[in-house]
């Protein structure tokens, strides 16, 4: 699978426990897939922050009406999941989101 | 007497006084409110900028959860890497943003809005709260001897 760095976007939060869960699993579906996140801190850089509140509307559904860590997003087909997800959960929406595009 | 700010959890209420009062008298929410500490209080009640007002310890953030978490339906998670970690954000978060908002959610940038992301939330109206017996960020759970 061709890696997109800019296609999937792991929103995270420094002092996010449920983030410091999901880190390893991004990493193990990297190297098992070969898909890519880019990884955006939002507690410690105001740009990142920027960026996921102008997916508000997206995310927002996706979190039960805030703007939640970790949150998953696939910027083509402007579709977020959020929380802490099982791996084999995270895996389906990433390759789902990838095929789709 | 040593008086003390609190913050209702609900409807973020300031009182200034020896103990917090059992009903909210704005929002009439039961055994919500919470120690607070001069920079929240100030902030919230828009007498204090971001930057100023003096704010609780990582240590006595600890002492805070506790002392509100006694004698209600839910306890401080027994993770205490996870609490540890809660509370290290909460505390960098009053400090760089001046108010104590939840690490694992991002706020808006509109102050009215964001002040529901405020440590504690009012966590009990969240679906994880009725799902899973946590709030969001899994810094209380409900009790499970009741």
């Amino acid at each position: 699978m061709m890696a997109d760095k800019s296609r999937l976007i792991m929103f995270w939060g420094r002092e996010c426990p449920h983030c410091r869960i999901m880190m390893p699993l991004v990493e193990r579906l990297e190297r098992e897939e070969g898909v890519k996140f880019q990884r955006l801190e939002v507690w410690h850089n105001e740009e990142n922050a920027k960026k996921m509140r102008a997916l508000a509307n997206v995310i927002k559904s996706a979190c039960g009406g805030f703007l939640g860590t970790p949150t998953f997003y696939d910027s083509q087909g402007d579709e977020a999941i959020c929380g802490e997800q099982q791996y084999e959960v995270l895996r389906e929406w990433a390759l789902a989101a990838l095929k789709m595009g | 007497m040593r008086k003390y700010y609190f913050r209702c959890t609900v409807c973020n209420d300031i009182h200034f006084g020896v103990s917090p009062p059992m009903v909210c008298p704005t929002c009439g929410a039961t055994r919500a409110y919470v120690r607070s500490d001069e920079k929240e209080a100030g902030v919230i009640q828009g007498f204090m900028a971001k930057d100023e007002g003096k704010t609780f310890t990582a240590s006595e953030m600890s002492e805070v959860f506790e002392e509100f978490a006694n004698q209600q339906e839910f306890v401080l998670n027994p993770d205490t890497e996870r609490v540890n970690l809660l509370i290290e954000g909460v505390v960098e978060n009053e400090k760089r943003h001046g108010l104590k908002y939840c690490p694992c959610r991002m706020t808006m940038g509109k102050f009215e809005e964001d002040l529901a992301l405020v440590c504690p939330c009012n966590f009990r109206v969240q679906k994880t709260w009725e799902e899973k017996g946590e709030c969001w960020c899994g810094l209380f759970v409900k009790r499970r001897d009741l």
